[in-house]
């Protein structure tokens, strides 16, 4: 047995007895050494013996690695000394190294005069037979490119230690980053100095060469102005048979495939050009300040951040050329070139893709479409209305705040009454003045109120880009994450007002990856996210569909607890939504259903609820249009003036007045009035039109049956193209606008193949329950009694009466006398009763207005005092 | 009367060896390159043509200074072989932790060779701490290993028996494959 005490001296002899026992083990082959220690094992003590047994398995398992010198281990940077010679070339300093390449600075006297040039050769000597492939292959590439935009090769050998070397032209420039920051360069001088390296690229890609780590330091400007692209040294042959994916790149510029090691592509050289402009057009790489790995994961996952305050077509345009999947992005080099080239020459950029909105820019450039504002807006919900105007309130409470709108917007009284300068053109004053300001809370109260202000306002971008202000200064701000949701669901909003319909897409992708839990429990959140993909599926105007997911969005609202809040906003958006529903589709009876409920829900909420005016406004209007008699007249037109004062005549909010007024003049077949309505709202949105084609269609439509019906074939087969390639465009080949427009061309169009076409197109129509069926039957009764086909004529008539009839909606002015001339007995036309509704509507209207009032009295007096609410 | 190298060389290993090392890192540099070469072209080590390299550098100072000291002196190059590897991979960890950019393709045919060198890594600190107990291991794994000598060589250099560094380089194998099973 050990004691403690005896424990040194004793390791000690076990030091001496495990040396001589390797001196007597040395004296035996090495693979019978384990062998030989269990012989001599009784002769040692057993702690000696295990001890050497370990050492000796450790042995048996590393052996191996002892076997050939360390340095044959490790790859050896090349040495070299300046003044050295390397073929005929003089090194006079080291420009940088690589893994696996280091780039000499070299100089040669020719014929009198110093030649100075870059040589390249690989890092490790001797070389890797990796690194001698890729120097042979880099070689083998810049002798077959030759452009002005490349370093030529000079001269190219092979060193003592059989390294292949090349050299290429040195160019003395700087790095187009610097170059740009230096120079001071515009936007558009960047874009076209981004153009000229595209062009290189483009070049190599017709030589079949990738040229794939294109970034800053890799492109120089030399005295004269000429770009050049250098390193092919990861380039790679675009033949078909080159399978490499392994090969070097800058992390902070490359494309995820390259993250990934897949293949390359045309596409990978898109996405460092993309890369490449983010740092010139903006000061940063794509995911700037990033450790490497957290690189690797953002190149992979997460969008690239653009710019801060990029022009919004650049930015699509980048966004496209970055997307994560290479086939998503645009197919080649020169195809991004051309957009850079529309956005250098204003012509629209096709970048603002995702389907729809990218089919609609190809529509657009191909008839260069002047374009209105259109009834598709009218599930705009009264929540988000009610939402902007407290907004509005907010912000006029703020003192702060306010002084700074009060100072900017001279007039400011005139701001509020909204009379004299619209209030659109001061917002727009102010809102270049709001970054002055430095107290980020004040800068955001102040773009929520530009924003609101600007609210449906054309152009839209406006309110879209105060939005995106706020977007950008809720961070900063602490904000909840409960009003950072209700913030950016806001910029959903004005995004999808201004058409912005990819942008709308990505927000609600990451509004419902970012606040998912918010969305649980938040039902009015909820509620305004359905809502905005309602409108998007207004796209295809399944109106059946609407009616469910509102229904459902609505359930969910009542579901809250808060009676307060939510379910206010959100009873009165499922009532108006409901109640337009109806109304397109020509459901009367279901929309008179609804309209007591619509104003039994803004009465009870007018008081506090900012859009119950609108909202009101519209049903005036919509039982004017039904019922016209001098006390309809008179509410309808205290709704349209309150709509007026409260938004500004201009604001798309009005617009729906108008759209509503339009169909009713078509209803009463009233088609002076109709052009002229029809003309005007054509005009207003033609200012913006890349705002406004969704909106479009059904004013082309619209206007193609007006001048149907004046006769007019030439206009109407232009606004029935219009309005068929617009159907196409927003709601796709088959839908109900598309067949409806397809109709109005075949009308047009008058040949007895056309009209027997319409006939089955009308029979199509009704088994989808298409809204606009009556109007192909009433068109082909009218084409009967032109052949006098009488019977035919009261048939298809019928149908068209029978259809209207069934939903309560009243005839067509024009009906009745075909009815008439045909001897056929109408249909009773049922009779709501419109004038008990009035009084409430007024009622309504009152509240409304006093809100409005309420709003004037807090605006400053002409002497820059304030009266007291 | 001039300053005697030989002394210089006792000196110099004594205490500081810097100069002495200073005129060493060439053939050290040289050395290193042949073992590398040997490997990259699998031809036979060309370690000999830096043997009579580093032996001629000897003698020529020990044709004017009869003390020189040739065990010493080789000793010292071959550590200086060792340091110089060493230092050379220390440097590309460096550069490697500094480069911004970081080159994922080429890291792939690295790895293997990061792998040893962190193994090398951990056998030169190993053998820093062996050199109190073991001295003579010490010395023959960086004169073998590092610098690769052959064991006659060695134990020519070192005065000792072929069997003694033998025996030597065995232990020294067996003690510093435990730093491998670390890893």
């Amino acid at each position: 047995m050990t004691t403690e005490p005896a424990q040194a001296p004793l390791d000690n002899n076990l030091l001496t007895q495990i040396d001589a026992l390797f001196d007597l083990l040395a004296e035996h082959d090495e693979s019978q050494q384990l062998e030989q220690l269990e012989a001599l094992a009784d002769r040692f003590p057993s702690e000696a013996v295990a001890a050497v047994r370990r050492l000796l398995r450790g042995l048996e398992r590393h052996g191996e690695f002892f076997e050939q010198p360390a340095a044959q281990r490790v790859n050896l940077d090349r040495p070299y000394t300046t003044g050295e010679l390397l073929g005929r070339w003089r090194v006079e300093g080291e420009l940088g190294r690589g893994g696996q390449a280091i780039a000499l600075a070299v100089s040669r006297q020719e014929g009198g005069f110093e030649q100075q040039a870059v040589l390249k050769m690989p890092l490790s000597s001797p070389p890797s037979p990796d690194a001698v492939r890729r120097m042979l292959r880099e070689r083998q590439l810049l002798a077959s490119l030759k452009h002005p935009g490349l370093p030529s090769m000079i001269d190219g050998g092979v060193l003592d230690d059989g390294a292949p070397y090349l050299v290429i032209e040195r160019i003395s420039g700087q790095p187009i980053d610097e170059y740009a920051d230096t120079q001071q360069l515009s936007l558009r001088d960047r874009v076209a100095l981004l153009r000229k390296v595209a062009n290189i690229v483009a070049y190599a890609h017709a030589q079949l060469v990738l040229h794939r780590d294109i970034k800053p330091a890799n492109i120089l400007i030399d005295g004269d102005g000429r770009v050049v692209l250098l390193d092919f040294g990861v380039a790679q042959s675009l033949h078909a048979n080159a399978t490499a994916t392994n090969v070097g790149y800058t992390l902070a510029f490359a494309a995820p495939e390259q993250v990934r090691g897949e293949r390359s592509s045309a596409a990978t050289d898109v996405y460092g050009l993309a890369a490449l402009a983010c740092r010139l057009l903006g000061g940063e790489g794509p995911f700037p300040g990033m450790q490497a790995s957290a690189q690797v994961r953002a190149v992979l996952e997460y969008t690239p951040q653009l710019p801060v305050g990029l022009d919004r077509d650049l930015a699509a345009i980048l966004q496209r050329a970055m997307r994560k999947e290479p086939q998503a992005r645009y197919a080649s080099v020169a195809e991004f070139d051309a957009e850079l080239e529309r956005w250098q020459l204003h012509l629209p950029v096709l970048a603002h893709a995702g389907g729809k909105r990218y089919r609609i820019g190809k529509w657009l450039r191909r008839w260069r479409l002047a374009v209105g504002v259109a009834a598709i807006l009218m599930t705009i919900t009264a929540a988000a209305l009610w939402q902007r105007v407290q907004a509005q309130q907010e912000a006029a409470n703020a003192l702060a705040v306010k002084n700074f709108v009060l100072r900017v917007f001279t007039g400011a009284n005139r701001f509020t009454t909204g009379r004299e300068v619209s209030a659109l053109e001061l917002a727009q004053r102010g809102f270049y003045e709001v970054d002055s300001i430095s107290n980020p809370r004040a800068r955001f109260e102040l773009y929520t109120t530009l924003a609101a202000v600007f609210g449906r306002n054309q152009p839209q971008r406006y309110a879209v880009m105060a939005s995106e202000k706020r977007m950008a200064l809720m961070d900063r701000i602490g904000l909840s994450r409960n009003e950072q949701l209700h913030v950016t669901l806001d910029h959903l909003n004005f995004l999808w007002w201004a058409e912005r319909l990819a942008e709308v897409h990505s927000q609600i992708d990451l509004v419902q990856s970012r606040y998912a839990n918010e969305l649980l429990n938040d039902s009015l959140a909820r509620l305004q996210l359905e809502e905005l993909q309602i409108n998007l599926a207004m796209g295809e105007q399944r109106y059946a569909q609407l009616r469910k997911i509102n229904t459902r969005a609505f359930l969910l609202a009542q579901q809250r607890t808060d009676q307060s809040g939510g379910s206010r906003s959100s009873e009165t958006y499922h009532h108006t939504n409901r109640l337009f529903a109806a109304w397109r589709e020509f459901q009367y009876r279901e929309l008179f259903a609804q309209l007591p409920d619509l104003l039994g829900t803004l009465q009870r909420y007018a008081t506090a609820n900012g859009n119950s005016g609108w909202a009101a406004g519209n049903a005036a209007v919509l039982l004017h249009g039904l019922r016209p008699t001098s006390e309809t007249e008179r509410v309808s037109a205290r709704a349209i003036a309150w709509c007026h004062g409260f938004f500004d005549k201009n604001s798309s909010y009005c617009d729906w007045l108008h759209d509503i007024q339009l169909v009713h003049l078509l209803h009463a077949a009233n088609w002076t009035q109709a052009e002229e309505l029809y003309v005007r709202r054509l005009a207003i949105n033609t200012r913006y039109p890349e705002e406004s084609i969704v909106e479009l269609q059904p004013i082309y439509y619209a206007g193609a049956v007006i001048s149907l019906a004046r006769g007019d074939l030439s206009a109407a087969a232009d606004r029935a193209e219009h309005a068929h390639a617009l159907a196409i465009t927003v709601c796709g080949a088959e839908s109900h606008c598309t067949r409806a427009a397809r109709a109005a061309l075949l009308q047009v169009a008058g040949t007895p193949q056309a009209h027997a076409e319409l006939r089955t197109l009308a029979k199509v129509q009704t088994d989808n329950e298409d809204p606009q069926s009556w109007r192909s039957w009433l068109w082909l009764a009218q084409n009967a009694i032109a052949q006098t086909d009488f019977p035919a004529a009261r048939a298809d008539l019928g149908k068209a009466g029978d259809w209207l009839n069934a939903r309560g909606a009243p005839l067509q002015g024009d009906m009745i006398a075909l009815y008439r001339q045909l001897e056929l007995a109408a249909p009773i036309a049922p009779v709501y009763e419109v004038r008990s509704m009035l009084p409430q509507i007024d009622q309504i209207l009152a509240e409304a207005e006093k809100l409005q009032q309420d709003k004037a009295r807090l605006a400053p007096q002409p002497d820059g005092t304030e009266s007291q609410p | 009367m001039k300053q005697g190298f030989p002394n210089e060389v006792s000196k110099a290993i004594a205490e500081s060896p810097d100069d002495l090392t200073r005129t060493l890192l060439p053939a050290a540099y040289a050395r290193l390159r042949a073992i590398a070469a040997g490997q990259r072209r699998r031809m036979p080590v060309a370690t000999l043509n830096t043997t009579a390299l580093v032996n001629e550098a000897f003698l020529r100072i020990a044709s004017t200074h009869e003390d020189a000291d040739r065990e010493r002196y080789f000793a010292l190059f071959a550590r200086v072989v060792r340091n110089t590897l060493i230092d050379h991979i220390r440097s590309r960890r460096a550069r490697k932790r500094d480069a911004p950019i970081v080159s994922l393709a080429e890291d792939a045919p690295i790895a293997f060779e990061e792998r040893d060198m962190d193994r090398l890594l951990a056998i030169d600190a190993a053998l820093t701490t062996m050199r109190v107990e073991h001295t003579r291991l010490v010395q023959v794994v960086e004169m073998r290993f590092f610098a690769g000598f052959e064991n006659q060589e060695i134990a020519e250099l070192l005065g000792v028996t072929e069997k003694t560094v033998r025996r030597d380089w065995l232990q020294a194998r067996a003690l510093l494959a435990v730093v491998l099973d670390d890893d």
